[in-house]
């Protein structure tokens, strides 16, 4: 069962037992079913966990939709603002404080239904057009080798060009695909997954300046949430 | 014996495939056995084998591989040349040899430490097999985490491993192998730092005279970091232009991220002289700066023995950001490991004090500027000069491999497929391919092939410097850092700090020793299964100034004169 969230206009507060702490602003893109709001409510595997993290390290917390690009840059430019998820790397380490993983994902190159295009390794898509949710991390990890990426700002605008031919390959974590791929509808028209290509960390990127104590305790409670069992459970109810 | 961990399955929780699977490509089923194998023998050309004993090791990875037919496994490795022929062509060489599926992912170095730190912390089944550098053995032997490579090839994975692997033949292997004397990690590719100088330049005759006339000595291979400094000087300051085009003395890179950890902790506060002397590391303080009495961590301040915030690492990181302000492009305070690599190639550097050989791909591609018309380069690596307060008998640079690396809980047999793989991609079937490719030498038989002779002129020294008894001299992080993956980003972040100049050099490693003390002081609280730190209780610094190791006094003078000598001399006497 998933957990929804009743908010008042676009923000839950929970106040837990914290009420004079000061609350995070926990900022996600819309991106179904990862996290999504719809009628004040907010949903999705990522949404379950991060607000079961924060209401155990009774931490204060309020969820807010907004576009990716900004997310990333509020948790960088403002103290107790947070961003989820993210795939953890490199190149954005040193901009944030993380906790990770919230979830794992993998991410594949997915195909048209009629197609014999056959993938052994990722190079094999290399002379291919490549669709991707833009500023995604798939996109950003396949512009680096080098790799055509033509960049949409909807996964539904990925499935219809690739069932258009519009693009060869559609490039996303295989939740995403999954869920996109049954809303076409037809089984006839599901694109279907040719290569698996990388697994990331999903993670919760917060403010560099964030309290010591409180990424500590948000690390040691999402530690134990694994080491339970409950993360398992509940992102296996959210699918 | 290895110790049973549970691994969590990730496959009822992390978004697998779901969808409706593409038929699998089934191109080794579209060749016959003999088609494929001797297809691959064409693609690994040369190897040090006959063609009949290629043969016969390609056909055990078959047979080998048959009852994993089918499997998908996942393996990581960080972004290097050699990594991308793997992960582009040795995998798929693998998938037509045996019907094993290797996703073969490569990402950022520091990416690969968190998701083995991850696998390891949470006991998620992440990747089924790392390359993962050799600096993290203190961590791997304490935690006892990774499955111990000389037990399972002697049991559970006896029937999986080759027996023409010859693990003597890896010139790592001592990187790779505990203070227990067990191999916890496979070499699968392996490079030093060194010196990297235009030597084309440093010929010229008007070069030579004009730096003669300002420093009194000749503009030559530094041996020191005061002749270093003055060639840096010579050449952004006083020569400017080469050929129409501005020239520097100096290239580094500056950028606040895990990249620029590497850079100091990749031996460059030994290069300075902090530390004691002895190899692979220094006893009883190492290139870290961390005491070790026993097989137990005992400090990195210099309160606790150790000399992380001391006179030599001080100095070490005042020169980094002196050199780097002062000689270097603009643009290197921006960059990064791997957008600084390269910028050698394009032309306008003189010398570089810490260069990759990992770049020298690179570096010797036809058309470059600094190539010449035959192929050979106008560049040459030497061994690196030393600071002032280094020591004859200390280890004289960085050198790693980035080894296969498996976490106990795996799967069983996809662990058994992941070892087929890791052992085919260094399999003498293979290895001396690879090596031509990314010139990251693992095998000592590939290093004395005639190929590598052939190609010696055309690495401006990387094959002599290999084929030397001195690479000894340049060693990797080793078991004294009890834990590399949580002690790692103290280096970026706090040295980080210093390079903006948001605090002076002093209090960044203050910071960063009382940081990495306090992590050990945790470790030892908690325990490790082996080896755990002990810290010493603070004593003022004139305690350990008197034991006669590190850490050493601030020097009166860290500018000595500076010295340099020929090529070939640096050759016959450093190596």
């Amino acid at each position: 069962m998933k957990t929804v969230l009743s908010i008042l206009g676009s923000a839950l507060l929970c106040v837990a037992n914290h009420a004079a702490a000061r609350p995070y602003t926990l900022e996600f893109p819309e991106s179904q079913p990862i996290a999504w709001s719809e009628n004040g409510k907010f949903s999705g595997m990522a949404i379950d966990v991060v607000s079961r993290l924060f209401e155990k390290a009774k931490i204060p917390y309020t969820l807010q939709s907004v576009p990716l690009a900004r997310g990333m840059a509020d948790a960088r430019n403002r103290e107790y603002f947070c961003v989820f998820p993210v795939q953890r790397a490199q190149s954005n380490e040193a901009e944030y404080q993380w906790v990770s993983p919230i979830f794992i994902t993998t991410s594949g190159l997915f195909v048209p239904p009629n197609s014999t295009a056959q993938f052994l390794v990722l190079s094999d898509a290399k002379k291919l057009r490549i669709g991707a949710l833009r500023g995604s991390g798939d996109a950003q990890y396949l512009k680096s080798f080098g790799f055509t990426v033509e960049e949409v700002n909807t996964q539904e605008q990925n499935v219809e060009k690739l069932l258009r031919s519009h693009i060869d390959v559609w490039a996303t974590d295989v939740l995403s695909a999954h869920h996109f791929a049954q809303k076409t509808g037809t089984r006839d028209r599901m694109p279907k997954e040719a290569l698996t290509f990388r697994r990331s960390l999903g993670s919760l990127a917060c403010h560099v300046k964030t309290p010591a104590a409180d990424v500590s305790k948000l690390q040691s409670t999402l530690d134990a949430m694994i080491k339970d069992g409950s993360l398992e459970k509940m992102t296996a109810q959210a699918r | 014996m290895q110790r049973k961990t549970t691994h969590k399955p990730i496959t009822s929780w992390i978004a697998v495939a779901c969808i409706l699977l593409a038929s699998p490509p089934c191109a080794h089923s579209q060749a016959s056995p003999a088609e494929v194998i001797a297809k691959l023998q064409k693609e690994f050309s040369p190897s040090t084998l006959s063609d009949e004993s290629q043969k016969k090791e390609l056909e055990w990875f078959r047979e080998a591989a048959k009852p994993f037919r089918g499997k998908k496994i996942f393996v990581v490795s960080e972004t290097l040349d050699t990594h991308k022929y793997e992960s582009d062509v040795i995998a798929k060489a693998f998938r037509e040899l045996t019907g094993i599926q290797v996703v073969h992912e490569v990402t950022g170095e520091d990416d690969v430490v968190k998701k083995i730190e991850t696998q390891v912390r949470t006991g998620l089944h992440l990747y089924d097999a790392y390359v993962n550098d050799s600096d993290l053995i203190g961590w791997h032997y304490r935690t006892r985490k990774i499955v111990n490579l000389s037990d399972y090839m002697a049991g559970e994975g006896k029937v999986v491993t080759l027996p023409t692997l010859d693990v003597d033949d890896f010139i790592g292997k001592s990187f790779t192998t505990g203070p227990d004397g067990k191999l916890y990690q496979l070499p699968d590719q392996q490079f030093a730092n060194l010196y990297w100088y235009r030597k084309d330049w440093f010929d010229r005759a008007d070069l030579q005279k004009r730096f003669k006339e300002i420093y009194g000595y000749k503009l030559d291979v530094p041996v020191n970091w005061s002749a270093y400094e003055d060639i840096a000087e010579f050449f952004t300051v006083h020569v400017k232009e080469l050929d129409g085009k501005k020239v520097y003395g100096h290239m580094d890179y500056g950028r606040k991220d895990p990249s620029l950890g590497w850079r100091f902790s990749d031996a460059w506060l030994s290069m300075a002289g902090t530390g004691d002397k002895g190899l692979p590391t220094g006893k009883p303080v190492d290139d870290w700066g961390i005491r070790v009495e026993g097989c137990h961590p005992v400090g990195a301040s210099v309160a606790r023995g150790g000399d992380m915030n001391g006179a030599a690492a001080v100095y070490s990181v005042n020169k980094f950001i002196e050199w780097l302000d002062k000689y270097a492009p603009p643009e290197a305070k921006q960059m990064d490991f791997g957008t600084a690599g390269s910028v050698p190639a394009q032309g306008q550097i003189a010398q570089q004090i810490f260069w990759y050989l990992a770049f020298t791909a690179s570096m010797n591609q036809p058309g470059l500027p600094v190539t010449n018309a035959d192929g050979t380069p106008k560049w040459r690596v030497a061994p690196s000069p030393h600071g002032a307060y280094w020591q004859k008998g200390m280890k004289l640079g960085y050198q790693d491999a980035g080894s296969w690396t498996l976490v106990k809980g795996t799967p069983p047999d996809n662990m058994k497929a992941a070892w087929l793989y890791a052992q085919f991609a260094v399999s003498k079937s293979v290895s001396l391919k690879k090596t031509l490719v990314g010139f990251n030498p693992i095998r000592a038989s590939d290093l004395a092939s005639k190929a590598m002779t052939d190609a010696a002129p055309a690495l401006g020294g990387l094959v002599e410097f290999y084929r030397s008894s001195a690479r000894k001299l340049w060693t990797p992080t080793f078991t004294n850092v009890p834990d590399y993956p949580n002690m790692a980003p103290l280096w970026w972040t706090n040295i980080g700090a210093a390079i903006r100049g948001e605090v002076p050099v002093q209090t960044a490693m203050d910071n960063m020793a009382q940081q990495a003390d306090d992590i050990m002081a945790a470790l030892e609280k908690k325990g490790m299964a082996k080896c755990a730190p002990k810290l010493n209780k603070k004593q003022p610094p004139s305690y350990w100034y008197s034991k006669g190791s590190a850490p050493f006094p601030k020097l009166n003078k860290e500018k000595p004169q500076g010295e340099t000598w020929s090529y070939e001399d640096s050759l016959k006497h450093s190596w």
